[in-house]
């Protein structure tokens, strides 16, 4: 029974994230002044992909992405989807955010075996910026933790409950400004994409990627848009009180990450890690001081 | 009891007669640490093995005795590293064959021997004499006469002796007060002379804590290993870093934590003051030790201060004072034995097919090596503390302690040099096994089976231990009621904390994600096939770099990986450079001793000494 939960959970995060990216595809286009795709594109080009013929330069690239994948869907069975999730867990945040490293850490390792030099570098890039981000993710979390005195997301979405007023967006603004900040940097978009920069590394990370892997590659990115809104939701927004609310609501925060990727110029690496250990992180402390004190 | 010293001991000497014949030599020394192994593993449970001599002078109005004792705490340390000592004397018999021949066995099995003493120690005395024991033999091995390994371990001997000094003071001192050598006694007279006398009770344990704090390389001393471990043997290296590391933390758990926990002291926030600095220092380290650590070049180095960030992991949990915190350092203590020990031998094969220490000269050994890779990967997916491998559970203790606790900048520290440590472990993942293979590694073999099969028995060690902890928190349960906490019998799977649900199922933590591999192996099987071609076939689009007069090595990125992160922190790497700090140092003493040879060189100083002594004798005689 709870690997059937399992199976169905796991789907229905990568449909759910395929129709965002494409959603987002066409939100970026209208505001290019183009017409765009449809919003199913991405499932489309999935199925062209995995059917395609495919590269690999060596069996580390197969482990790698296959790795990389799952770390992800592991990872987003911990999230709590509006109080549902595929097995009894206590949904615990710390297990979540290493469990995150394994899907980097396959990508990391499938496209460093490739050997091109822009893909290792687009990594060296990609592990910089997780030191970056994760720094005033762990500060907010830990501000999360600290006033509930539980590290499970459930009691923290569950604390939550009642009005529209109680969620964290209205008793902690400051964690949500840091938090909308790191959240750009976590899905890699503008200004944080020093990792893919088309135009410097040619794509990075995905530049020796083919056919099937290309397509792994694209559904651990769907994943990893799921869990990023999906743990945003939990923190600060209530946790949803059914499934279709929680997806709207993950909806509107990528969304808010699209228009603000459409509109931002690019970091350097180490600019961007500046930029997220001082300004994210300083506000991001003063929360922390504020709900310690 | 006493086998236990006697049987290494008496080796020892013995290896030494037949010092030519190397592989038995070797093949001794495996059976004397499989002998230790078993010995210790048949004590678990008899925690009143004891044994003890009287010897015929008096102090203190007693004869000394010195005494040896099975606690649960020594025998958790004394096993574990036993265990690391003999999956790597089984790596050492296929390591020094002619060529990698390091001579060093005798030596070792007398460093096995003051191991031993050092965890069963019951009082002072024998406890001073097996830690110089130690720092003394340890010195010879990392020498081993080479003329660089021999400045790296002069490094080594003079920190080492600094500490070794300050403990023979704090021994001193400690056991003037309480009138005996035993160290629980010593631990009573020092909660007592907390309540009176405050600042005189924290130099004592100050005097205690600097040594423990040299010998795990804790800041402000977290130099020596990044140049001792780098030059040691390449299979002394993980003894070095595993076990020896642990002396401090052993002394901690020992000596200072039953003090700061049975003493009443003034509190920062939920934890005493002392404790809080201790946890600040352990967070100083490891986020040093990681900065540093991402831009190194040579992986011994590299290797090293990530065992300093470890180290300092272990001291932060220690220092939360509770019981999950004191959990988590022990579980940590071993989990780095094995994941360290797992990543060091791996690379010590890799150094003795390739004899190359530098990583941005290595690169696609994965095609030549794959079972050293293997190994290597498990082991750092276990040293970055990821799920479900073994190093994730005591992390994950060390900081839910540590939030619980409300230690929330020293929590930060965690996580910053944990995520740090991904971009190290990756690095050299990437220089060495991963990228172009060069040309001249075209015919190397993997690792003989005498490496292989130790190496593989760590990497399933890790493995078993991350999906079912209790291997190693059932033993602990005893180690903490034997240091007086009250603890419930922990389960197999399950780990616990202070925080409200937050408890964690490891195991089952591992069947959600082997069906999660499931699900995505199956994605990759539907998919359409795949075609195995030439790394240089894609990304040069078919043209040979031979023909533009390169190879295709020198497209591995890997000599600056974190360049633009490095500018970022050179000038922190300037300012806090050990070499410019040592350099300036000695050009002080060098300036004072010319100053001061003048006083006996020169003729007006010669005068002016003789003044100075008719001056004293004058004043002397008048007093």
């Amino acid at each position: 029974m709870v690997v059937i939960n399992i199976i169905l959970y796991s789907l229905f995060a990568i449909l759910v994230g395929l129709i965002f990216m494409g959603i987002g595809r066409k939100v970026s286009a209208r505001m290019h002044l183009r017409y765009g795709p449809p919003f199913y594109q991405s499932i489309l080009d999935i199925f062209k992909l995995m059917s395609r013929k495919s590269f690999t330069h060596n069996f580390v690239m197969d482990l790698g992405m296959v790795m990389a994948l799952a770390g992800l869907l592991g990872t987003m069975l911990y999230v709590p989807i509006a109080g549902h999730s595929a097995f009894i867990s206590n949904s615990n945040i710390i297990v979540i955010m290493y469990l995150m490293a394994i899907g980097s850490l396959g990508m990391a390792m499938a496209v460093t075996a490739s050997g091109n030099p822009n893909a290792t570098i687009g990594i060296s890039r990609a592990l910089t910026m997780m030191l970056g981000y994760e720094i005033p993710f762990f500060i907010i979390v830990l501000g999360l933790i600290i006033s509930n005195n539980s590290s499970s997301i459930s009691v923290i979405a569950a604390s939550q409950a009642g009005s529209i007023w109680n969620w964290n967006i209205w008793h902690m603004p400051l964690g949500y400004i840091a938090m909308e900040i790191t959240l750009q940097a976590m899905m890699g978009e503008k200004p944080f994409d020093a990792m893919i920069a088309p135009a410097e590394v040619a794509s990075g990370p995905m530049v020796e990627l083919s056919g099937k892997y290309l397509g792994l590659g694209l559904l651990t990115h769907a994943v990893s848009i799921f869990v990023e809104t999906g743990l945003m939701v939990n923190f600060f927004f209530g946790g949803g009180s059914n499934p279709i609310d929680f997806v709207i609501k993950q909806l509107g925060i990528y969304l808010i990450a699209v228009i603000f990727d459409n509109i931002f110029p690019r970091y350097k690496i180490e600019q961007a890690v500046k930029f997220l250990w001082i300004f994210p992180t300083g506000i991001a402390v003063v929360q922390l001081l504020l709900l310690a004190f | 009891m006493l086998m236990l010293l006697v049987v290494p001991l008496i080796t020892a000497f013995l290896t030494m007669a037949i010092l030519k014949h190397q592989k038995t030599v070797w093949t001794i020394f495996l059976a004397v640490s499989g002998y230790l192994s078993y010995a210790l593993f048949t004590m678990y449970g008899k925690w009143d093995l004891s044994w003890s001599i009287e010897l015929g002078f008096k102090m203190f109005g007693k004869n000394v005795v010195l005494s040896l004792i099975n606690s649960p705490l020594g025998w958790f340390f004394a096993f574990f590293a036993s265990l690391t000592t003999l999956l790597i004397a089984m790596f050492s018999i296929a390591y020094n064959d002619e060529k990698h021949d390091s001579k060093t066995a005798p030596i070792w099995l007398l460093l096995i021997f003051s191991n031993i003493g050092i965890f069963f120690a019951k009082d002072w005395l024998m406890f001073f004499i097996m830690w110089e024991a130690m720092s003394t033999t340890a010195y010879f091995i990392i020498a081993h006469g080479k003329e660089i390994s021999a400045k790296a371990a002069k490094f080594y001997l003079s920190i080492s002796l600094i500490g070794t000094s300050t403990l023979l003071l704090g021994i001193i001192l400690v056991s003037r007060l309480s009138q005996t050598f035993d160290i629980g006694v010593s631990i009573d007279s020092l909660v007592k002379l907390f309540s009176t006398n405050y600042s005189a009770a924290l130099l004592y344990i100050g005097l205690f804590i600097t040594t423990f704090l040299i010998k795990s390389a804790i800041f402000p001393f977290y130099m020596w290993p990044s140049k001792a471990y780098a030059e040691s043997p390449d299979d002394f290296t993980p003894f070095l870093s595993t076990v020896m590391s642990k002396y401090g933390v052993y002394g901690l758990i020992l000596f200072i934590l039953p003090i700061l926990a049975k003493s009443d002291l003034p509190m920062f926030g939920k934890i005493s003051q002392p404790a809080y600095m201790l946890a600040v220092l352990g967070a100083i380290t490891s986020v040093l030790a990681t900065i540093l650590a991402i831009f190194q070049t040579d992986m011994k180095k590299l290797f090293a201060y990530s065992s300093v960030a470890n180290v300092g992991y272990i001291v932060m949990g220690l220092a939360t004072m509770s019981v999950v915190g004191i959990q988590g350092a022990l579980f940590h203590s071993v989990n780095h034995m094995i994941f360290k020990t797992a990543i060091f031998l791996s690379l010590a094969a890799v150094i003795y097919r390739t004899g190359e220490r530098d990583m941005h000269k290595l690169g696609g050994l994965v095609y030549k090596m794959p079972l050293t890779f293997l190994v290597y990967l498990l082991a750092i997916i276990s040293a970055a503390g990821i799920p479900p491998l073994s190093g994730f559970t005591s992390k994950w203790l060390i900081v839910q302690a540590l939030m619980a606790q409300k230690m929330l900048f020293v929590v930060v520290a965690m996580i910053f040099a944990s995520t740090g440590a991904f971009m190290y472990l990756l690095r050299c993942l990437a220089s060495v096994f991963l990228g172009q293979l060069p040309d001249k590694y075209k015919d190397i073999k993997e690792a003989p089976l005498l490496m292989a099969i130790p190496m593989t028995i760590l990497m399933l060690l890790t493995l078993a231990i991350g999906v079912i902890p209790g291997i190693i928190t059932k033993p602990i349960d005893a180690v903490l009621t034997g240091m007086g906490y009250n603890v419930e019998p922990s389960s197999w799977t399950t780990v616990h904390t202070a925080l409200a649900k937050s408890d964690l199922n490891l195991t089952y933590l591992f069947y959600v994600f082997m069906v999660a591999c499931v699900i995505s192996l199956i994605m990759y099987l539907i998919s359409g096939k795949q075609e195995k071609i030439d790394q240089i076939d894609n990304y040069t689009a078919g043209e040979n770099p031979l023909e533009w007069d390169t190879t295709p090595d020198r497209f591995n990125f890997a000599y600056g990986f974190y360049q633009p992160f490095k500018q970022m922190f050179n000038p922190m790497l300037d300012l806090i450079s050990f070499e410019r700090w040592m350099s300036s140092f000695g050009r002080i003493v060098e300036r004072a001793s010319s100053a001061l040879s003048l006083l006996y060189t020169r003729s007006e100083g010669a005068i002016l000494m003789l003044y100075i002594g008719i001056a004293i004798l004058i004043i002397g005689g008048m007093m």
